[in-house]
């Protein structure tokens, strides 16, 4: 008889990837432990609010779930795979409401609109170059820490597994980073 | 709860809060329009440093030191030290009677040499009697020399 290793949340990303694809739902309840706030925050970027950031990201894990068992998708990438399909609920549900403002929602945040202003385009490109500029003043290793959990979004337990640091250090590293690179970024504001 | 700073706004969006304490910064934002506020503006300006990263040239690849196990590290160092005992103890340990008496006598060209079984046959005398264990009592060796000569009995 197989019997099925018990599935810790201590596990790395690969193998609890490795596990939902194979049809665990303990490793995806696992993932969605560990990557819920993330998509939460980047909803939150989106205009959502804190309820309606959690009830669309519960739906986007649920549709990718659903999506995964249909066969539907090649690969799983955690959490891109999942931001992006929250990402896209939300302009959704905000289009929705722009549509038919009544249905309860106090305000609608407007979606920025794609032709900025040539103003607020150099605002932009000094802020990049700013931002590009005290992240390239940092040691390397911090640079790579930091691109894994600002870029690739991963957990701050995933990071720590893969460049051989404690969490901690790496919450730590995150921290500094981002401190400095809001500091470079509230320069041009 | 009361509102949340800036600070730990940020540091919820940066998820470097405590479980427990991330918690209940959602659920007090999920009340409080003004903190509501709060996360979504540090949410979209953790968007715009994600945009501004993802955009930068990678940084050069460096290889991170990994994390050594702490009894690993104990064990070289106590390896190490142990090694630089016994050299310590091995640097002061005077010579043996016999490497004494082969350095005395010009055996080996002066350098010191073990000795094997048929350089026995040609070594001085004083050399042959470093061979003598040297806890051998007083008294036997002097009854050894009180020995008559080998060959005492078969003139009888």
């Amino acid at each position: 008889m197989l019997v099925a290793a018990p599935m810790t949340h201590d596990a790395s990303d690969s193998v609890l990837v490795a596990s939902a694809a194979a049809g665990a739902r303990e490793a995806w309840d696992a993932l969605v432990q560990r990557y819920q706030r993330r998509v939460v925050v980047a909803l939150l970027g989106e205009g959502l609010g804190v309820d309606d950031a959690r009830e669309v990201g519960q739906e986007a894990w649920a549709r990718v779930w659903q999506q995964h068992q249909n066969g539907a998708l090649a690969s799983l990438s955690f959490p891109g795979i999942v931001v992006t399909q929250a990402r896209f609920l939300a302009r959704d549900l905000l289009r929705r409401r722009r549509a038919s403002p009544h249905d309860g929602s106090a305000e609608v945040p407007e979606v920025a609109s794609p032709s900025a202003s040539a103003e607020a385009s150099l605002a932009s490109a000094q802020a990049l170059g700013r931002v590009q500029r005290a992240l390239a003043a940092q040691p390397a290793a911090k640079q790579q820490v930091f691109r894994l959990a600002c870029d690739e979004g991963l957990a701050h337990e995933e990071i720590a597994r893969r460049v051989g640091l404690s969490t901690q250090r790496v919450r730590q590293i995150v921290w500094e980073v981002r401190t400095a690179l809001r500091a470079a970024l509230e320069e041009v504001a | 709860m009361t509102h949340l700073t800036r600070e730990v706004a940020a540091r919820w969006v940066a998820g470097v809060l405590e479980p427990a304490e991330a918690d209940a910064v959602e659920a007090h934002a999920a009340t409080c329009r003004e903190c509501e506020a709060l996360l979504q503006a540090e949410a979209r300006a953790e968007a715009s440093l994600a945009a501004a990263v993802r955009a930068a040239p990678p940084a050069a690849v460096v290889p991170l030191r990994p994390r050594r196990r702490p009894y690993v590290v104990g064990a070289a160092a106590l390896a190490a030290l142990a090694a630089a005992v016994a050299f310590i103890v091995w640097s002061r340990v005077p010579p043996t009677r016999l490497e004494v008496a082969t350095r005395d006598a010009g055996v080996g060209g002066g350098a010191p040499s073990v000795p094997r079984y048929e350089d026995g046959l040609t070594m001085p005398h004083e050399a042959l009697s470093a061979f003598r264990p040297l806890d051998v009592p007083e008294a036997v060796l002097r009854f050894e020399g009180e020995l008559p000569p080998a060959d005492a009995f078969t003139s009888l």
